[in-house]
């Protein structure tokens, strides 16, 4: 059969970690610190993890091997630029060559920060924006927790600028760590709220990246699967939060889509989730969740082939329908869907109000994440989509 | 920001130049060649340095060594795990401290030590200077010593030694010398000052005060000596002295010193021989003459002084190019440990002898430096009570070549066996003199006729026309010399006249030559001009 459509000719590019997926596969973090040459590792963890089960077996396999670390958990969600300042320290002191990151995106970031300071003797503060680094970081090894974030596959990196109250977006290939390990088992330790933000994350990476203005062919396809695997999983997946099959593919799709924005990169939807979470400190997922049909009403007539291409898959059948109800189906489909995971809120409630929406839109159209957004925003229209997110 | 866009969304994509330097593979590289470069550095010191570096592990096995140790130790770098630390200590080291030493080291402390070490494979030893000290090398505890060539120290340290004992030595001599010195010249100071107080003392007798005069004078003689012995020794010392080489006849230069010392050997009732081994032309060489007389006159006037009862013998011969001239004696002899010392200034081979014997020491060293200035040498063979002797060694340089000495044996034989010569001299002793020298020179082939004036000397000559020779002093009774030589040149116009005299003036000479005489010489006649003369008129 004669395929009926063009593939992308323009130039693209494809960063990706070594990775490796499956039950138990984190205790091969060891031996791949080990691999990388670590003498001494850095591992950057948060203190709800480190009380975990599956993280007492990374320790166990690091003995076993014998290789020292250095626990660092003084990580906070939507990590501090001063987090990263106090943990690069401690790196420097006890000499150590290698990051091992356990944990969500929160504790990846502030590892990859740390990472940053420690090679390029600068404060954290003036790596913001993009390929803003002079050197590399150390070798880095993560086992993510969330399934949410993928920053453990991804170029970016978000640092909470606490004195300023924005988060920086810091984007460099040089940040894509060496190696994640994905074992599905360090999944079952989550809430289901964590699970329900966590997914809802991935869904807006997914969408994001698939219509991204620097999207590709590979994206694409890693990010339809995401979709497809969220639609799928998710709700089971809160119904069945003990099955390892649904937390599996939870955290496939958490890799599908990290792989497709860390290289197509995000838009509007985490450039104002970026300026929520660093002024309230509200929950990144969270955010996201409330913050995508919004977007997806600001954005589908730019994108609307690959909204379209959206809906199909999640079945939504827009075959037939014009171009505004398939949006509104695709706005209804995400409405449902937050409901469904239980993220009844709203910025309002998140202690949004209308006097913070000029400072909240300013943060807001200062983030990278808007040059990949199909339709170039204006700081009037984040403002707008804030207000309709309230 | 908006206008941006473009740009940040390039620059996620990472497809510009910019993305790649955010790779490890080009900071790898970097940090590859950067370790590469300091490691290379860090060689290059390691084998700059003039210490050897040598890097053993806990057991003293070697793991790493730089270039200078590698050249101290002659092992190639490639090779050097194949040794150990012991392999190097000299055989007779106390291994059991050195062990205790390295488990010190092994404990953090540092050593140093000071030991031989032998190079493999050959014969050479180093002192070093070896400090010792742990430290981490490639990731395992290692000993790194640091060795310090200090032979060259030591051998300067040894050659000090030995010159302050040389001068420590020679200073000894010195004052012993000084000691001696004021000795010698009071003796015969004594001598004049005593003796010329006295000489003018109304009661004192003809023959005591010509006594005294000569005592004076000998006393005279004698402080003159020494004080040229002084000079030249320390002309010797400040190597002012130069070589003025001349024709030498060795044999005739032995016999005027047999003619100069057979008084003072008959005066102590000894021998003294003189033996001819080589032809007398062939003795002819170049060399400076006075410089040999000084050497075997002071080897004679030892040799006679030290000899109580025998003989002194002397002679030369011609040996493997060089001339040998032996003074053998049968007096007391050199100790062993002595004979080398006898040579040095101021040293004489018993101190108690200077008193005995008197002297200053300086003889021999004088003897051996003109020796060495002539390009020779002194030698001794001697034993203690059983007598010594001396050899004087120089260059052969003969005047005359092979072939001539060859022709000369042939024109020897044709010779006539027996001279006959008439001496005439009124004088006795002088008469003695030449008779002697005519006995050196001519062995037993001559016959002389002996007048004491002018006109015997006519009558003899035509009385004996066998005469060969006339040796006429100038200064005689009836007719004088030039009268009498006239008067026999009218009777034998071919036959030689020779004129002597005391009188060597140039109208002296010119008077001898209108009265026919031949030749002239000045008294008191050298044996060296005899010969000349002899030599003139007789082997022709």
């Amino acid at each position: 059969m004669v395929e009926n459509y063009d593939i992308q000719l323009e130039m693209r590019k494809f960063v990706a970690p070594e990775f490796i997926f499956g039950i138990d596969s984190r205790f091969k973090a060891a031996s791949y610190c080990k691999k990388l040459g670590a003498r001494k590792i850095f591992l950057a963890t948060d203190s709800q993890i480190s009380k975990t089960f599956w993280f007492l077996d990374i320790l166990a396999s690091l003995q076993t091997i014998g290789v020292e670390y250095t626990l660092f958990s003084a990580i906070s969600p939507n990590p501090r630029d001063f987090e990263v300042m106090a943990g690069s320290e401690i790196y420097k002191q006890e000499k150590c060559n290698l990051i091992l990151a356990v944990g969500g995106g929160s504790v990846i970031d502030c590892a990859k920060g740390i990472g940053i300071v420690v090679t390029n003797f600068q404060h954290i503060r003036n790596f913001e924006g993009i390929d803003m680094l002079s050197s590399p970081i150390p070798p880095m090894v993560c086992v993510p927790s969330t399934a949410g974030a993928s920053s453990d596959v991804s170029q970016f990196a978000i640092i909470n600028n606490f004195e300023n109250k924005y988060k920086m977006v810091l984007i460099s290939k040089a940040l894509v760590p060496d190696v994640s390990i994905l074992d599905p088992i360090v999944l079952t330790t989550k809430d289901l709220y964590l699970t329900a933000c966590s997914g809802m994350d991935v869904l807006s990476h997914a969408f994001e990246a698939y219509t991204s203005n620097a999207a590709s062919e590979f994206n694409d396809l890693h990010a339809l699967e995401a979709i497809r695997l969220i639609d799928n999983n998710l709700v089971l997946n809160l119904k069945n939060p003990n099955n390892l099959q649904l937390r599996a593919k939870m955290m496939l799709a958490s890799l599908y889509a990290g792989l497709a924005f860390s290289n197509a990169s995000l838009g509007c939807v985490h450039s104002m989730s970026h300026s929520l979470g660093g002024f309230l400190d509200l929950s990144h997922g969270e955010c996201n969740a409330i913050l995508l049909p919004h977007v997806v009403d600001f954005n589908f007539s730019a994108a609307t082939d690959k909204y379209i291409k959206i809906a199909e898959t999640l079945n939504l059948n827009p075959s037939g329908l014009n171009n505004n109800q398939i949006k509104q189906k695709l706005i209804d489909y995400l409405y449902n869907l937050k409901e469904a995971v239980n993220i009844n809120t709203n910025l309002k409630i998140k202690g949004v109000s209308s006097d913070l929406i000029p400072t909240l839109a300013s943060n807001a159209i200062n983030d990278p994440c808007n040059a990949t957004n199909p339709r170039p925003p204006k700081k009037k229209d984040l403002e707008t989509i804030f207000t309709q997110a309230m | 920001m908006e206008e941006n866009w473009e740009k940040y969304k390039q620059k996620i994509m990472g497809l510009g130049d910019e993305s790649f330097k955010k790779s490890y593979y080009p900071e790898l590289q970097a940090k590859i060649a950067e370790l590469e470069s300091v490691n290379s550095n860090l060689q290059t010191i390691f084998d700059s340095t003039s210490d050897g570096i040598v890097i053993h592990d806990k057991f003293g096995k070697i793991l790493s060594i730089n270039k200078k140790a590698s050249e101290m130790l002659n092992i190639n770098k490639d090779s050097v795990t194949d040794f150990s630390i012991a392999d190097f200590f000299a055989k007779d080291i106390n291994f059991s401290e050195l062990y205790s030493i390295w488990e010190e080291v092994l404990k953090g402390k540092t050593f140093s030590i000071e030991s031989t070490i032998n190079q493999n494979d050959t014969q050479k030893q180093f002192f070093v200077h070896l400090a010792m000290n742990r430290a981490f090398w490639y990731g395992k505890d290692v000993v790194v010593a640091i060795l310090s060539d200090f032979t060259q120290r030591i051998k300067y340290e040894n050659e000090l030694i030995i010159a302050k004992s040389k001068a420590e030595e020679s200073d000894r001599l010195k004052t012993e010398f000084l000691r001696n010195i004021s000795h010698e010249i009071r003796t015969p100071m004594n001598g004049i000052i005593g003796f010329a107080n006295l000489v003018n003392r109304p009661d004192i007798s003809e023959k005591d005060r010509s006594n005294f005069v000569s005592i004076i004078l000998k006393s005279g003689n004698r402080l003159m000596r020494i004080i040229d012995d002084i000079l030249e020794i320390s002309k010797l010392g400040a190597k002012q002295v130069g070589v003025d080489e001349t024709q030498v006849n060795i044999f005739d230069l032995l016999s005027e010193l047999y003619g100069i010392y057979i008084e003072k050997a008959q005066e102590r009732g000894i021998e003294l021989l003189l033996k001819k081994e080589v032809a007398t032309k062939k003795c002819l060489i170049y060399t400076d003459r006075q410089k040999l007389m000084r050497i075997i006159n002071n080897l004679l006037e030892n040799a006679i002084r030290f000899t109580h009862e025998g003989y002194v013998e002397f002679g030369c011969g011609i040996k493997n190019n060089q001339v040998e001239i032996y003074v053998k004696d049968t007096g007391i002899g050199v100790e062993l440990e002595k004979q080398k010392i006898i040579f040095e200034r101021f040293s004489q081979a018993e101190k108690g002898l200077t008193r005995k014997i008197g002297g200053l020491g300086l003889g021999l060293a004088i003897a051996k430096e003109n020796a060495l200035l002539l390009g020779g040498d002194i030698r001794l063979e001697s034993e203690a009570e059983e007598g010594s002797t001396f050899f004087v060694l120089l260059p052969y340089k003969p005047v005359i070549s092979q072939d001539e000495i060859e022709a000369m044996k042939q024109v020897e034989v044709a010779k006539k066996d027996k001279y006959t010569i008439l001496v005439v001299e009124d004088e006795d002793e002088n008469y003695f003199y030449i008779e002697t020298l005519f006995k050196i020179k001519l062995k037993h082939q001559y016959q002389i006729l002996h007048v004491e004036n002018g006109l015997e000397a006519v009558e003899i000559c035509k009385a004996n026309p066998e005469i060969d020779f006339v040796l006429m002093d100038l200064k005689i009774p009836i007719i004088d010399g030039y009268e009498a030589a006239e008067k026999i040149k009218e009777i034998r116009p071919d036959l030689p006249i020779i004129a002597q005299s005391a009188y060597a003036s140039k109208d002296n000479k010119a008077h001898a030559a209108i009265a026919g005489c031949n030749d002239f010489i000045a008294k008191p006649i050298s044996l060296e001009t005899f010969s000349k003369i002899i030599e003139k008129y007789l082997s022709e």
